[in-house]
């Protein structure tokens, strides 16, 4: 994984995450509590690959009480299995809990918010009800587009 | 008084956690915690809070010692100033734990 930022993104990120505070302080953009909010596209392909992302869709569907059955599921091999794991456990996205010599996988986030717009800034004013976020997630308000894309897990 | 917490990506293992205590669109407690995951362990490198009465920095790759600071402005500033000055410099940071 590259993870050496340039100049310019540091800046882009700053940026971002500012507009994010300043909304959610004025109360233009309403996040769910404990949310993961991704802005750069680098660190969200680097994160959700398609395996991981089936291994999220698979725990969440059928709470396998392995790593073993969670990779008979989805057809891969346990060592890598665990790998990818071990990544999503990074981002509090899952929670690996240990009893005895099992592992057990859990989802431990609900939401995720993948900011697309280039600056939050553009998308103030288009407010994410806490509640219907995932439901109605491109809700608009004063005729503003939502740039917000969101994805639920668990 | 709104409490809201969330976690901003900043790299695949570079995170960012964001507390805000906020009352009337003013910030009243802020925390901001960066962490980083460093050779398969999650670590604090740097925070900066209000909490516990007063503004200060922990710089953790020297030691857990709270840091008084000073600043002369609305809190929802100073928030936006660490937050700015933790992102830009979050490596150097972490070269520094990592030392």
């Amino acid at each position: 994984m590259k993870n050496k930022l340039s100049g310019k993104e540091l800046e882009k990120n700053s940026r971002d995450t500012l507009d994010l505070i300043e909304g959610i302080i004025d109360e233009s953009i309403e996040i769910p509590n404990d949310a993961v909010i991704y802005s750069d596209s680098r660190s969200i392909t680097e994160i959700f690959t398609k395996k991981r992302m089936e291994l999220i869709d698979n725990i969440s569907e059928n709470n396998p009480r392995s790593i073993q059955q969670l990779a008979d599921l989805t057809n891969r091999k346990k060592q890598a299995v665990f790998r990818d794991l071990k990544i999503l456990e990074r981002h509090d996205l899952v929670e690996l809990e240990k009893s005895g010599r099992t592992i057990s996988p859990k989802i431990r986030k609900r939401f995720l918010i993948f900011g697309l717009s280039p600056s939050f800034e553009t998308i103030r004013g288009s407010a994410i009800k806490k509640d219907d976020a995932i439901q109605k997630p491109g809700r608009r308000k004063n005729n503003q587009s939502s740039q917000l894309g969101e994805v639920m897990v668990g | 008084m709104r409490k809201i917490r969330f976690t901003k990506v900043l790299t695949a293992v570079d995170l960012l956690d964001v507390t805000l205590h906020i009352e009337k669109k003013e910030v009243r407690k802020f925390a901001l915690n960066y962490r980083a995951w460093i050779k398969d362990e999650c670590i604090p490198v740097y925070r900066v809070n209000n909490f516990h009465g007063f503004l200060h920095e922990q710089r953790f790759w020297r030691d857990k010692r709270p840091i008084r600071l000073e600043e002369d402005m609305p809190l929802k500033e100073v928030v936006r100033k660490y937050t700015r000055y933790i992102i830009l410099n979050f490596e150097k940071f972490k070269s520094y734990y990592e030392k």
